[in-house]
């Protein structure tokens, strides 16, 4: 079913339309938030708060500004940004930093990559993992194509020179 | 090209793009943008590889209902008994109501005696729960003010005798235009009709241009302390406000024991007004003007002009750790009420301004 499809019965609150949605989305938004937020819970309950906010307000998705799978994200992205907005500023540090010591893998790219900054772990995420296109990332996050190019290459690049800084690393390499 | 002018292109390239031929060519015979490239493809290929890994646990399972968001209690002590100055009262919360597109309020005293009637009424896609005493005359009613398929839906419920099993309802209702605003005379106009109503049958209720009322009830030997939610842990973007105290250093500055209001989405605002104190909204995103504020499972701690206030309420608030407070010293709800000032609370909706703060609805202003 096609994006347009899939949304008119989203927006008729089909509830077996909006399951299957779930289904397919709801573990990839949640490992995506691993990454956005602090926390195994943080992620859970940020990615429910996705899901319900896109079942609770249908009118929200333009087929014409781009896929149902940008706009998803995109209120991931949203959820994540109000979630750390909810956060006491003097905490936001620790907790970012405990973002990167919660993830439950040990790769070295990994550790690197969440010692990024939020906004570029965020881009290097649904490029890489998500495959999001560029015109996709410029909807999530609502900046234009050129800039997701160069904001790609900063995130790359912040991403190799924290690859490269650590000596285990470029042994590894 | 030089590597400097070539590097932006290794990302590009990297991820499928169209770059400039001359770029191209210098990353094919170039070594250290050729090392960049494989770098890029191999972080890339990492992240899929842990990702993978990741998304592997199934999210857990949901259930998915039309309008869940939209439960709408409106529990409110004796209906019946709105004269003077209560129907002033009625007359505001009504007014609000109907403005809000979504809300909640729930009015109830928790009460130790008598037999009750929990009734379930479901109009459209809301749903809404009315307990009726049969032996306490001050809590054997109820309304509802909400929209309902497009209009504005206005009924009130009353329990006039019980014999044995049964009970006799008096059941008064209004449809109006989705953007009229419903007054208390506008529902207590109409005609009261009667149906005798049976415990564990189910009642239809004819409405014009609505579908009809659906009416379910049981017994209780109880009126719950408090409706619509009996889970101790608040949900995603729930804001309850169960019973609302306020304090001001140890100095009670408004009681409203058995009153309530359950947002339930991030666009709504708890809304309560104490006489000669003015509107608070509660809202889990930044109002405009607000005051950021603490939360501590049953209470709120803020300071206002030096000040410390602290809100406590009869069961945990919010998930969240801390909730924004706007104070509005000036409503007057004389100019809704007619005259008669009384405490309340109820759901309004808030809007995101440019700026990312939010503000109370105009009607609620």
């Amino acid at each position: 079913m096609d994006d347009a499809g899939m949304w008119k019965r989203i927006s008729d609150q089909d509830a077996e339309a909006f399951e299957a949605f779930y289904r397919e989305y709801a573990s990839r938004v949640r490992a995506f938030l691993r990454h956005s937020v602090a926390g195994e819970r943080a992620a859970e309950d940020v990615m429910q708060n996705t899901f319900t906010e896109i079942w609770h307000r249908p009118p929200g998705f333009d087929t014409q500004r781009g896929t149902l799978r940008a706009y998803l994200f995109g209120i991931a992205r949203k959820q994540a940004a109000e979630w750390w907005r909810r956060q006491r500023p003097e905490e936001e540090l620790a907790l970012d930093d405990a973002a990167s010591r919660t993830t439950e893998t040990s790769s070295l790219v990994v550790d690197a990559f969440n010692r990024l900054g939020r906004e570029h772990r965020t881009l290097l995420w649904l490029r890489e993992v998500e495959g999001q296109s560029y015109k996709e990332l410029a909807t999530i996050l609502d900046i234009p194509v050129g800039t997701v190019r160069s904001r790609l290459f900063a995130a790359r690049e912040a991403l190799r020179a924290i690859w490269h800084e650590t000596p285990a690393m470029k042994g590894d390499r | 090209m030089n590597c400097g002018e070539a590097t932006e292109f290794v990302s590009a390239l990297c991820d499928g793009e169209r770059i400039p031929t001359v770029a191209a060519e210098h990353i094919g015979r170039c070594e250290s943008c050729g090392e960049r490239l494989r770098a890029y493809v191999a972080m890339g290929a990492e992240l899929r590889r842990i990702a993978s890994m990741e998304t592997g646990a199934a999210a857990p399972q949901r259930t998915w209902k039309r309008g869940q968001h939209r439960l709408v209690l409106w529990w409110q002590k004796g209906w019946e008994g709105m004269r003077i100055p209560r129907i002033a009262f009625a007359v505001l919360i009504a007014g609000i109501i109907v403005l809000a597109s979504t809300l909640a309020v729930v009015k109830v005293r928790a009460r130790d005696a008598g037999t009750v009637v929990l009734l379930t009424v479901a109009a459209g896609n809301e749903r809404s729960e009315c307990p009726l005493s049969t032996v306490d005359k001050g809590g054997d009613s109820c309304g509802f003010v909400g929209k309902v398929e497009q209009n504005t839906l206005g009924y009130g419920i009353e329990l006039l005798k019980r014999d044995g099993d049964k009970v006799q309802l008096g059941i008064r209702s209004v449809v109006l235009p989705a953007t009229a605003s419903l007054w208390s005379n506008d529902l207590t106009s109409e005609p009261q009709r009667q149906f005798w109503f049976q415990p564990g049958d189910t009642l239809k209720v004819d409405l014009p241009g609505l579908s009809p009322l659906i009416i379910k009830g049981n017994w209780l030997d109880h009126k719950p302390a408090f409706a619509g939610t009996h889970d101790m842990d608040p949900g995603p973007d729930e804001l309850r406000f169960i019973s609302p105290l306020l304090l001001r250093g140890k100095e009670v500055i408004g009681d409203m024991g058995g009153a309530s209001s359950i947002v339930d989405k991030r666009n709504l605002a708890a809304w309560i007004y104490y006489p000669k104190q003015g509107s608070y909204f509660i809202s889990l995103v930044p109002t405009k003007g607000g005051i950021k504020a603490r939360v501590q499972l049953n209470r709120i701690l803020f300071e206002e002009g030096g000040n410390p206030y602290v809100f406590i309420t009869g069961a945990p608030i919010t998930r969240s750790r801390y909730v924004w407070v706007l104070h509005q010293q000036g409503f007057d709800p004389d100019n809704l009420s007619g005259g008669d000032e009384h405490e309340f609370t109820t759901v309004t909706e808030i809007t995101e301004t440019p700026s990312g703060e939010w503000v109370p609805a105009p009607t609620a202003k």
